[in-house]
């Protein structure tokens, strides 16, 4: 594709996907009609498409022109500790206690269950996306998978059915293996959320 | 190279928007023919590299200047950009500014020769 290499420096430039990609797309139909229209003065296929592209300008000032504008910037690049840090847990415990809302409501315990183990694991999978669809550095999503692993036994205390026991397993884990086994929800999540920053980091080195 | 800026306080700041700003006035318009429209009605004075244009289309339109929609004309879907009510008022300020700074550099151009 033209544009790869512009749209990776935008990407790592901390400009926003969807502007990237409208750029890209529009430089590409612009390029389109700069070919045609070199066709139509008389150039062969090759030299109508140098000269197009040549006219079009080059790469480092088209990224650039658009580098400039700070208002292209993407929230996780302009703000990455709300995104990464501040963000997933508040939404964490917003979700759980919608969900610990709607399980009162409905009595159904086991998917409360469900949502506990997931919902670390979900949000972490998502924090790791977005900083690679976004070229962030990956100490921010590293920080913010730590944090949740730190926060959930606390949101699984104060939602959950097992209140203070689940306490209790975040802080005695590595001493009481069988109170793990027990509470296997948790422990599972724990070990799914850790699998978004495990792939992250076998991820890193080819990151650049 | 351009760039838009929303304050005006050096010199030539605001020219592209004001140059794009007054050509969508007129009509609806796509990148490549606002292009083509600088080119021409400037007699090439003005030629930017021409992808350049469309960070500062984005900037407009982020800024609530311009909208855009995606329209197929002749099998071609291309983007094309509208002036808003905003986008008006903003032209007449740029306008009004231009005529300003003009105004000023004629006459200091003119006193220079006076001095001369």
């Amino acid at each position: 594709m033209p544009f790869d290499g512009l749209a990776e420096s935008l990407l790592k430039g901390g400009i926003a996907p969807r502007h990237v990609r409208r750029y890209v797309r529009e430089l590409a139909d612009h390029l389109d009609d700069l070919t045609a229209q070199q066709r139509a003065a008389g150039y062969t296929y090759e030299e109508a498409c140098a000269r197009a592209r040549a006219r079009l300008g080059e790469d480092s000032e088209l990224a650039q022109a658009m580098l400039d504008h700070l208002g292209m910037r993407s929230w996780p690049a302009r703000m990455p500790w709300l995104v990464f840090l501040l963000l997933p847990p508040v939404l964490t415990a917003a979700i759980g206690l919608a969900l610990y809302a709607a399980v009162c409501a409905i009595g159904y315990a086991a998917a409360m269950t469900a949502v506990q183990m997931l919902a670390a694991p979900i949000m972490a999978g998502l924090l790791v996306l977005l900083a690679r669809r976004q070229r962030l550095k990956p100490v921010w999503p590293l920080l913010g998978i730590a944090l949740l692993q730190l926060l959930t036994p606390l949101f699984a205390a104060r939602f959950g059915p097992h209140h203070n026991l689940q306490v209790g397993y975040g802080l005695v884990i590595p001493l009481r293996w069988s109170v793990a086994l027990r509470f296997w929800p948790v422990t599972l999540s724990h070990i799914l959320t850790f699998l978004p920053a495990t792939w992250l980091i076998r991820r890193t080195p080819r990151m650049g | 190279m351009w760039q838009v800026s929303n304050e005006n306080n050096s010199l030539g700041a605001g020219v592209p928007e004001l140059i794009i700003l007054r050509l969508l006035q007129d009509r609806e318009m796509y990148g490549y023919e606002i292009v083509q429209a600088i080119s021409l009605r400037t007699g090439q004075a003005v030629t930017p590299g021409e992808g350049v244009v469309y960070p500062v289309l984005h900037g407009l339109e982020k800024s609530g200047a311009l909208k855009s929609r995606r329209r197929t004309v002749n099998g071609r879907s291309r983007v094309y950009y509208t002036l808003t009510a905003k986008g008006a008022k903003r032209l007449s300020h740029l306008v009004a500014d231009w005529n300003m700074l003009n105004a000023a550099v004629q006459a200091m151009m003119a006193g220079s020769a006076h001095a001369v």
